[in-house]
């Protein structure tokens, strides 16, 4: 008797958790083909033009998203590999000191991450001025990523163990690095990369306090069909975001497992600001 | 030193220059410039001293701390049934639900007006059913809704992975000793959830707290901390309040991680 | 690949970070083509003084590692020439087998063709060859193993070290490979040097053993040397069985409650011999020098052990012998030893 009750309590808050999640989203993704959404999506029908309507207004907004999301990656990928693999070859004091220290951008809100920002180079012409601002900004927000995903790897393979192997056949540094390190966290480097890049695309804290007029980003653009257009063409823009977000969620959920403690199922222990 | 040495130095050189010159440097910054406000008083003094800092600051406090409770509950009530359970469509309906963890806040502002706003759904139904028109996407509770919306997967998902890892075993030997459901779930199974639900309790305030897209969405004159702190900063141009709210701000979510990773890390070693 | 390299420990120690002294300063001598085993407990300081001669870690408190008389104390791992097979074998798992096996070579710059001409060289004399190919994750533990130790061998080092190599293996296989790995080192000549916990690994691979105990060395010398005269009580209670009798000696005979015993030794008003359970021989009521009572029997197939005891004063021996002697538990039995194989410490 109790252990039903338990259970019909489990079922009912399952399913008003998920219909909480998924009819929202369901929502948003009729709205943006629906031709009025006043009149409803079966009265007035479907519609791909609020799609092309954006596609006019916003394209420079998603080229640019993906233009930083690029950018975001090729630099995490260029400092946080390296990184990590020296913080999990020399584990020491220093080392727990620099991991805490490059993971606290997740425990601080963006916005104050964004007024340092501002404070410290909002003078500086031209680097204020361009994307490479917001680039900054993302990749502070993105590297704990990629270094927690390549950490765990490392520790999953037993990386010290397999270097010395490789060093007792006479390799050096650089070629353990190459030969016997880099192939093996292959998988890491992928989690650490789809997520770089779903949080660099959906990143909006940092990038609004960041952007300027020319150098406006995806969700920067969302804020403002919100604010200003009309819903349809909000929806629409926000269906293209689903649709650039989703191939994305799905290689991670894949890849999800090398992420450890780094990912979005993980029992992450710092925070991250939507 | 020894090539190896070098060999390490060499790599970590890119990240501490990038994460000193972009980081440290600035937010020591942040923090000198946060002192002496804008009419030469103590910036701190003055924000105990003004009304609606405080009440701000206590707005925002009991959002996240609902967040947070409410968030636990459910996640907790329904990642315990799907850490157990195996239906068909199981992993898809997993998915589905993290989707909204890559959601940022001003998308899921939108999604709360889809649903509670003046054009929303809820008021659709309402409407048909009563005749009038329920509508508070733009308010707290609308901002509730939306941190419960992205709260709710990430702590779900850590429940359901550390449910999942919980030995089977432990529960039967709670049975064989004559535990009923709910004594199992009291004497056994929370308290092995403990530090799961800890770290991601925490997690959910600390983004509660430091949310900006959200309440940027519904409403402007929704004065959580975050909203106060852009307004400072866009409007009043008032650096320095803008950065001592942030540093005060900052150090709130980032003593809700580490007090939470105190506990739940003290409570791992005391059962291993 | 037949000639190994002498080495030279010296006055060689390490301390932890933590301030725990993993390795008193030691010193050994490995003659060029010796097989050394290094036998110990676990947090004996084996590993530390294996690593240190590998060149995976370095000694802090002075000391020297010479190899052919050059000092190498200071050469990382990769310019000692040095082979070596980890305890969980360090394979790589982006390579095949057979790139495993010539890696060392690769790293050297030899051109592929030739590399993996001597790396297959290396799997035939292993019985290797047609495993080249697999991925490490097809392969058994005791494939594994074992192209560990052709990876080792492969680039000709002048000296071989295994660090608990079969710790991983069942028992069977350990036996298997054992015996196997033995016959091998034999052949080429190399100078190795063994780390295991396991006294007959260190047995039979062993010309000579070192025992090691906190961070020191607590004798040297060969297997039967170690076994038959151990140089103190640590040494003596690792390896095998043993047994001990407290008494005092007059005029050549141990007393002790359950009887005499003739001894080798200058009266003592209190003395320890011990011997091996081998050596002793049962023999019936009152005719040996003890008299005890059979409490349990062991039937272990080709031996059986004897669990005897004293009732009165609670002395416990042990005694191994012929397994076709059928024992009742109960009865009493008389205990002849050779005074031979007393071993006086």
């Amino acid at each position: 008797m109790q252990a039903t009750l338990l259970r019909s309590v489990q079922v009912l808050a399952t399913i008003l958790v998920t219909a909480f999640l998924v009819v929202p989203m369901v929502l948003s993704l009729m709205a943006g083909v629906t031709v009025n959404y006043f009149q409803g999506i079966l009265r007035s029908g479907v519609t791909l033009q609020w799609v092309a309507e954006v596609w006019a207004l916003y394209a420079d907004t998603i080229l640019l998203s993906l233009k930083i999301a690029i950018a975001t990656l090729a630099a995490t990928l260029a400092i946080g590999v390296p990184a990590a693999y020296v913080l999990n070859r020399h584990p020491s004091r220093l080392s727990r000191a620099i991991e805490e220290i490059v993971t606290l951008p997740l425990a601080i809100p963006g916005l104050a991450i964004a007024l340092a920002l501002l404070i410290s180079y909002g003078s500086a012409g031209e680097f204020r001025k361009s994307w490479a601002f917001i680039l900054v900004g993302h990749v502070l927000y993105t590297l704990p990523f990629m270094i927690r995903a390549v950490m765990a790897v490392l520790a999953s393979i037993d990386a010290r163990t397999l270097e010395e192997g490789a060093a007792s056949l006479g390799a050096g540094p650089l070629q353990r690095f190459l030969h016997v390190i880099l192939p093996n966290i292959v998988p890491g480097i992928l989690a650490g990369s789809l997520m770089v890049v779903t949080l660099s695309i959906g990143e909006f804290n940092l990038t609004w306090m960041l952007h300027t007029p020319l150098t406006k980003t995806l969700p920067v653009g969302l804020a403002d069909s919100y604010a200003s257009m009309r819903l349809e063409i909000a929806s629409a823009y926000t269906l293209v975001f689903f649709l650039m977000i989703v191939p994305l969620l799905v290689g991670l959920q894949i890849f999800g497992s090398f992420l450890g403690g780094a990912g979005p199922s993980g029992s992450s222990r710092k925070g991250k600001h939507p | 030193m020894t090539s190896a040495t070098r060999f390490s130095v060499i790599l970590i050189l890119p990240l501490t220059i990038v994460v000193v010159a972009f980081f440290l440097l600035p937010m020591a910054e942040l923090f000198a410039r946060s002192f002496v406000s804008r009419n030469g008083g103590i910036t701190y003094a003055e924000i105990l001293a003004t009304p609606r800092y405080l009440s701000s600051l206590g707005a925002t406090l009991i959002v996240a701390a609902l967040t947070t409770v409410i968030t636990l509950a459910l996640s907790t009530l329904v990642g315990l049934l799907l850490a157990r359970s195996r239906f068909p469509g199981r992993s898809l309906l997993l998915a589905v639900l993290t989707f909204p963890l890559a959601f940022p806040g001003v998308v899921v502002g939108f999604l709360v007006i889809l649903l509670a706003g003046r054009q929303g759904l809820i008021g659709e139904v309402t409407r048909l059913a009563t005749g009038e028109k329920l509508v508070f996407a733009y308010s707290m509770t609308g901002l509730l809704v939306g941190y419960l919306y992205f709260s709710i997967p990430r702590v779900l998902l850590t429940i359901v992975a550390a449910a999942e890892k919980l030995d089977p075993a432990l529960e039967e030997a709670a049975r064989s000793l004559g535990a009923g459901p709910w004594r199992v779930l009291s004497d056994i199974i929370l308290p092995a959830l403990r530090p799961a639900m800890l770290a991601s309790g925490a997690l959910a305030f600390a983004t509660a707290m430091g949310a900006f897209g959200t309440a940027f969405t519904l409403a402007t004159n929704i004065d959580v901390l975050p909203m106060v702190i852009y307004t400072e900063f866009t409007l009043n141009a008032n650096i320095a309040m803008a950065a001592a709210l942030s540093i005060v701000l900052g150090l709130i979510t980032w003593l809700a991680l580490a007090i939470a990773r105190q506990a739940s890390g003290a409570s791992v070693a005391a059962a291993g | 690949m037949t000639s190994g390299v002498s080495i030279s420990v010296a006055g060689v120690g390490k301390t932890f970070a933590d301030g725990t002294q993993a390795l008193r300063p030691v010193s050994i001598d490995v003659a060029a083509g010796e097989q050394l085993a290094i036998l110990g407990p676990s947090g004996c300081g084996k590993t530390t003084l294996l690593r240190i001669i590998a060149g995976l870690e370095h000694p802090d408190r002075g000391g020297a590692v010479l190899f052919d008389g050059r000092d190498v104390t200071r050469l990382p791992i990769e310019k000692r020439n040095v082979g070596m097979v980890f305890q969980s074998y360090a394979l790589f798992p982006n390579m095949s087998v057979i790139d495993n096996v010539a890696y060392g070579l690769r790293v050297r710059g030899m051109a592929r063709q030739a590399r993996h001409a001597e790396a297959r060289r290396v799997l035939d004399m292993m019985r290797l060859s047609e495993l080249s190919q697999r991925r490490i994750d097809q392969l058994s533990g005791g494939q594994r193993q074992r192209v560990a130790l052709a990876r080792a061998l492969a680039m000709k080092p002048g000296v071989l070290l295994l660090d608990e190599p079969l710790t991983a293996l069942d028992a069977a296989l350990r036996d298997e490979l054992r015996a196997e790995i033995d016959a091998l080192l034999r052949s080429l000549e190399i100078t190795t040097i063994y780390v295991t916990h396991d006294q007959a690994e260190a047995m039979v691979l062993g010309d000579r053993v070192i025992v090691m105990e906190k961070g020191g060395v607590a004798q040297a010398g060969s297997p039967r040397d170690i076994y038959f005269k151990p140089a103190n009580t640590f040494v003596a209670g690792f390896i095998g069985s043993m047994n001990r009798i407290d008494g005092p000696i007059t005029g050549g005979m141990l007393a002790c409650p359950a009887g005499h015993l003739p001894v080798r030794a200058a009266d003592a008003a209190s003395a320890s011999v011990r011997f091996r359970p081998e050596s002793a021989k049962l023999v019936p009521a009152g005719q040996g020098g003890l008299t005890l009572e059979i409490e349990r029997v062991h039937f272990l197939g080709a031996t059986q052990r004897v669990y005897l005891r004293h009732a009165e004063s609670g002395l416990a021996l042990i005694v191994d012998g012929n397994s076709r002697l059928d024992l009742v538990p109960g009865t009493k039995v008389g205990l002849a030893v050779d005074p031979s194989n007393f071993i006086m410490l």
